[in-house]
């Protein structure tokens, strides 16, 4: 009946996402506000909410780093968050499998666009601007933390994610840095891979730019992947009343993306018209001065 | 026994009227007045060398003649020339000059040009350069060219509003530049120009000083004496000016803080503006200090006209300092012959007002049009200050003296009265 | 007393040219990188603090900010959105009041950059260009038409105004598409990705073509032309709306001015009112970008000061003019 089961490479096991409330916002209703994150497994293509988590929890991680904690109740979370900002998402599963302690985690970041007036006043007058998603701390209530660092970009645009992008994470145990866990990644399209850590215990990886062949011209397109690590540790004890010998962890981070910006557009243009305007203005500057000078200045002027 | 005759030349009869004149106002300033200031002795003894016995002060150096206060002195020091400024004071000229001049001009042209008639120079000005300002003015250079002198005009626009004038002026300006220094064989640079700026400039902040000590309660210099001062400015070597100047600034010091009024407890206390006094036509300062009152501060282009305004330069190279330097000579003036002249109301009333005067004595030579038109503008604005205006009309003969002194006396008498009543 | 004289005094004879130099670079090194130090001054700031500077800004620009409120259904600004978008105005109106338009002379990273690039040419020897008072009056305008179309267009962008269809999204943020800041800034920390052309869309093609434009135009420009782009800048145009109660103030005692005109020399920006209104106090006009030039190149005992909340911080005196001038001594100080 449990349907967790030990994920193996190229089939995630659990992860959190935000569903997006269908037709929300065309009658003119006014919003809630309330966020809804459901528990998904399968592949990324073809996924079913697990309606039947036990002992699911979620942990919120409000902006104002204080954390709440929600119990997964038919595959569904929802809470209302109060102030605008991101707010990044835990779920925590535990359960003794053959022996082995099972721990299933996944993250997720959500931005809050809206939030009530008399909350968010101080934030408002504020303006905090500096919400990053990336390189956050680990997070102290799990032991095992998979974080997102700040992407390297060849484009414009920083707020997302874009195919071409460097995306590197760093791996964590109780506040640990590690430095020999893999990661696996799976798209949307079915791209997969393992990817292993650089010396620093950095992994990262160019997402993928030849995923998308219809699409080169729409800047909207948009595509999912899953990021994933896992993580085995010897050590015994009793959870719920069962003994265990080893410990697995696994975590897992949604992400999407969108088509790269260099797609279209072009950096030497821009240049060349930058360069080109300049050269123009200041050859007609020069001329212009060139046919208004009247005095000889050569000959009974120096500037020197 | 026979005795040499020599007879004299028309040349030594002027000279010997010139200094005449010369020595009869210097002797009144050395004398006539309580508390007299030693390191004004400089400029005593340098007036009479120069008019008395007619002593060269530049010999060797290119002399460059400026018919008005508008020729950037700059430029020249820059180029390594003195400027000469040619106003003239002297009545032996003035008469020389109205045969030559229309019976009702200003005495000022008319001694100027009689001085080129005569050719009686102690630094004869080897070209000269006359701004276009009064119709006067503008015409005498023709005429001081038929006399075989090198005038060279520089077109000087008559607003000052307009940025079409601010244009003209700084070309012109430009064109005299390139003129001179073609004439001096000298090229026009940076590093010379930045020199003589500051060196101005510092003359300047000198003039500036000693004004500072006219606005105390004790007031430590004559009215007369500060002219005298800023007069020599027009010949005189300027780092020897600058030295006397500085003595005299360290002796108003001392003065100020022992509390020496060259003035009585009650003399009121005078703005003086309108023609210029120039060396030795000091007839109406004279009267009016002679009449127990003081001269606080002038509106005038012998004194302060000339040191006012400074130049301000934003980035010091050749194009802006030239820039520079004839905005000062246009924006700052307050000369008359503008069109408009608020300017010059609003500075005679600041000047009122900082320096406390009692009374605003408005001179204009008879003949010189352009303050003659203006008394009326100038009289209205006092009226509406609440500020007492005398209006005198003179010129260079000494025949009116009796007259004048009168008019000033009642004047005087009245301001007098005024602050009696005040206390 | 006699200290506070003394400092009164110091302040006055200081070398403004200098100082301004150094509080501008400090300013700077603030808004340009001091993100990476954990600087963050709010999303409201009244200066041209870059958001595509993504990681070294020290604070974000409130014209970016205003554009991205703006493009809302209407409806919305009935409710929290309308709140908030009148706490960010109020917040950006009370960033404002503290240095009134010296954000622009003293902090705005453009205006900075403009003014190196005019030290530049004034180390090249090259003069400076001018534009003629006619010109000058028309230009004025420019500034407020931009301001119009960027609080208009994001507007239209989620609404149709008067029946009109909505504007394509690519008009955003259409200042910053043509903002040299968006190049300029980012550049500075070693990003030169701003430098593009979106073929994405025809309205991007044109707006970020016309981004290339300006830039080129900024670069030059500013080289030839004394703060050349903040005769355009809307920022400019928006804070002048609220300039009148702001603290810090420019103001001219017109009694005491010969109108000499040497504080119209000094300043960048070709106000011909600081030198030739005598009658109004308050002198921070619209274009002014309150650099206190004028303060430090008039001669005229008390004539223009600075004053912060009613009280003087800097003033003209003959004593500090003839020190910026070095006019102070005979000769002697003549080294460059």
């Amino acid at each position: 009946m449990v349907s967790l089961t030990v994920p193996s490479f190229a089939d995630t096991s659990l992860w959190l996402e935000e569903s997006k409330k269908k037709g929300c916002c065309k009658g003119g209703e006014p919003e809630s506000g309330a966020k809804t994150v459901t528990i998904r497994k399968g592949t990324v293509q073809e996924n079913t909410i697990v309606r039947d988590v036990r002992n699911g929890v979620v942990y919120i991680r409000e902006t104002d780093n204080t954390i709440t904690q929600q119990k997964v109740t038919n595959g569904e979370v929802s809470f209302t968050p109060k102030y605008k900002g991101s707010y990044q998402l835990f779920f925590e599963h535990k359960e003794v499998h053959e022996g082995i302690l099972e721990v299933t985690l996944s993250t997720l970041r959500i931005y809050n666009k809206e939030g009530e007036i008399v909350d968010s006043l101080l934030k408002e007058v504020r303006g905090k601007t500096h919400d990053s998603q990336y390189g956050r701390e680990p997070f102290a209530p799990l032991p095992f933390d998979l974080i997102l660092q700040r992407p390297i970009k060849r484009h414009h645009i920083n707020c997302c994610l874009y195919s071409g992008d460097i995306v590197p994470f760093k791996l964590y145990y109780r506040g640990e840095l590690l430095k020999n866990v893999p990661l696996s990644v799976q798209m949307e399209t079915g791209w997969t891979n393992r990817i292993a850590p650089s010396e620093d215990g950095t992994v990262s990886f160019e997402i993928p730019r030849i995923t998308y062949p219809k699409s080169e011209k729409e800047k909207k397109h948009s595509e999912k992947m899953v990021v994933e690590a896992a993580y085995d540790l010897n050590e015994s004890g009793v959870y719920g009343g069962e003994a265990y010998h080893g410990v697995h962890y696994v975590m897992s981070m949604p992400l999407s993306f969108g088509a790269s910006p260099l797609e279209y557009e072009s950096k030497t243009l821009g240049f060349a018209t930058a360069v080109g305007v300049m050269l123009v203005f200041s050859l007609g500057l020069y001329y212009h001065r060139r046919r208004k000078r009247k005095t000889p200045k050569e000959i009974y002027f120096d500037e020197e | 026994m026979e005795t040499e005759h020599t007879i004299e030349t028309p040349h030594q009869r002027q000279n010997r009227h010139k200094a005449m004149e010369a020595i009869s106002v210097l002797n009144a300033l050395k004398e006539d007045f309580k508390f007299p200031i030693q390191s004004m002795g400089y400029f005593y003894d340098r007036f009479e060398k120069v008019y008395c016995h007619h002593e060269p002060l530049h010999e060797g150096k290119a002399k460059i003649g400026t018919m008005c206060i508008q020729i950037p002195s700059e430029i020249i020091y820059a180029l390594d020339a003195v400027p000469i400024r040619l106003c003239n004071g002297f009545s032996t000229d003035d008469e020389i000059g109205s045969d030559l001049l229309p019976q009702k001009s200003c005495p000022l042209v008319k001694a100027t040009v009689g001085w080129f008639a005569s050719d009686n120079f102690f630094d004869k000005p080897d070209i000269t350069f006359s701004p276009t300002t009064c119709d006067q003015k503008t015409k005498a250079g023709a005429i001081i060219e038929s006399f075989g002198h090198t005038v060279i005009d520089v077109g000087f626009p008559r607003t000052k509003e307009s940025e079409e004038s601010r244009h003209y002026w700084r070309e012109s300006v430009k064109s005299f530049a390139v003129k001179l220094s073609k004439f001096q064989g000298k090229k026009l640079t940076r590093s010379n120009l930045e020199r003589a700026i500051k060196k101005v400039g510092y003359v300047q902040s000198l003039y500036h000083k000693l004004t500072e000590f006219r606005k105390n309660k004790a007031v430590p210099i004559l009215g007369v004496d500060m002219f005298l001062v800023t007069n020599a400015f027009f010949f005189d070597r300027i780092d020897e000016w600058i030295g006397a100047v500085e003595k005299l600034v360290s002796e108003l010091e001392r003065r100020a803080n022992d509390g020496v009024n060259v003035a009585g407890k009650a003399s009121p206390r005078i703005i003086y503006t309108g023609s210029p006094p120039i060396f030795p036509n000091y007839k109406i300062p004279l009267i009016i200090e002679q009449s127990d009152a003081i001269i606080v501060a002038d509106e005038t282009c012998s004194s302060n006209r000339m040191f006012n305004d400074m130049a301000a330069v934003d980035e010091w190279n050749l194009y802006d300092m030239i820039d520079s330097v004839s905005d000062k000579y246009l924006k700052g003036c307050t000369c008359p012959i503008f069109t408009q002249n608020d300017d010059r109301i609003r500075r005679i009333i600041q000047l009122v007002r900082s320096y406390s005067g009692d009374g605003v004595i408005y001179q204009a030579f008879a003949g010189c049009q352009v303050y003659e038109m203006e008394q009326r503008s100038v009289l209205a604005a006092m009226e509406r200050e609440g500020i007492p205006i005398l209006y005198i009309e003179s010129d260079y003969s000494p025949s009116q003296h009796g007259q004048l002194t009168t008019r000033v006396e009642a004047f005087v008498e009245s301001l007098k009265n005024r602050k009696r009543k005040k206390k | 007393m006699k200290n506070k004289f003394s400092l009164r005094r110091a302040v006055n004879n200081m070398n403004l040219v200098r100082f301004r130099f150094w509080f501008q670079i400090v300013a700077f090194l603030l808004i340009v990188y001091g993100g990476y130090a954990g600087l963050d001054l709010g999303n409201k700031l009244p200066t041209f603090a870059c958001v595509y500077n993504s990681e070294g800004t020290g604070g974000k620009c409130y014209v970016g900010m205003l554009q991205h409120d703006l493009k809302h259904p209407l409806e919305t600004f009935a409710g929290y959105a309308g709140y908030a978008f009148l706490i960010s105005l109020g917040m950006f109106i009370v960033w404002f009041w503290v240095l009134n338009k010296g954000w622009c002379g003293f902090v705005c990273p453009l205006g900075t950059m403009q003014d190196w690039l005019s030290m530049l040419r004034g180390k090249m020897k090259i003069g400076y260009s001018e534009y003629s008072w006619a010109n000058r009056e028309k230009i004025k305008s420019v500034k407020y038409i931009l301001l119009i179309l960027l609080l208009l267009l994001p507007v239209m962008i989620a609404n149709s105004v008067f029946g009109l269809p909505k504007l394509p999204n690519g008009l955003s943020m259409p200042f910053c598409d043509i903002c040299p800041g968006r190049m300029m800034i980012p550049a500075f920390t070693g990003d030169f990705n701003q430098f593009y052309i979106d073929f994405s869309s025809k309205t991007d093609i044109v707006m970020t073509t016309l981004g290339m434009i300006v830039s080129g135009l900024f670069l030059v420009g500013s080289f030839i032309k004394k703060r050349f782009f903040c005769y355009f800048c809307p920022m400019a145009a928006l804070q002048y709306i609220f300039s009148k109660p702001a603290l810090l103030k420019l103001n001219k005692e017109g009694s005491k001015c010969t109108r000499c005109g040497d504080c119209y020399r000094a300043c960048d920006m070709d106000i011909l009112e600081i030198a030739d209104d005598v009658t109004s106090k308050n002198l921070v006009t619209e274009d002014c970008t309150l650099c206190l030039k004028c303060v430090a190149a008039c001669p005229e005992e008390g004539c223009l000061e600075a004053a912060f909340m009613g009280k003087t911080i800097f003033e003209s005196t003959k004593e500090g003019f003839l020190l910026r001038m070095a006019m102070d001594q005979r000769g002697e100080k003549h080294g460059n």
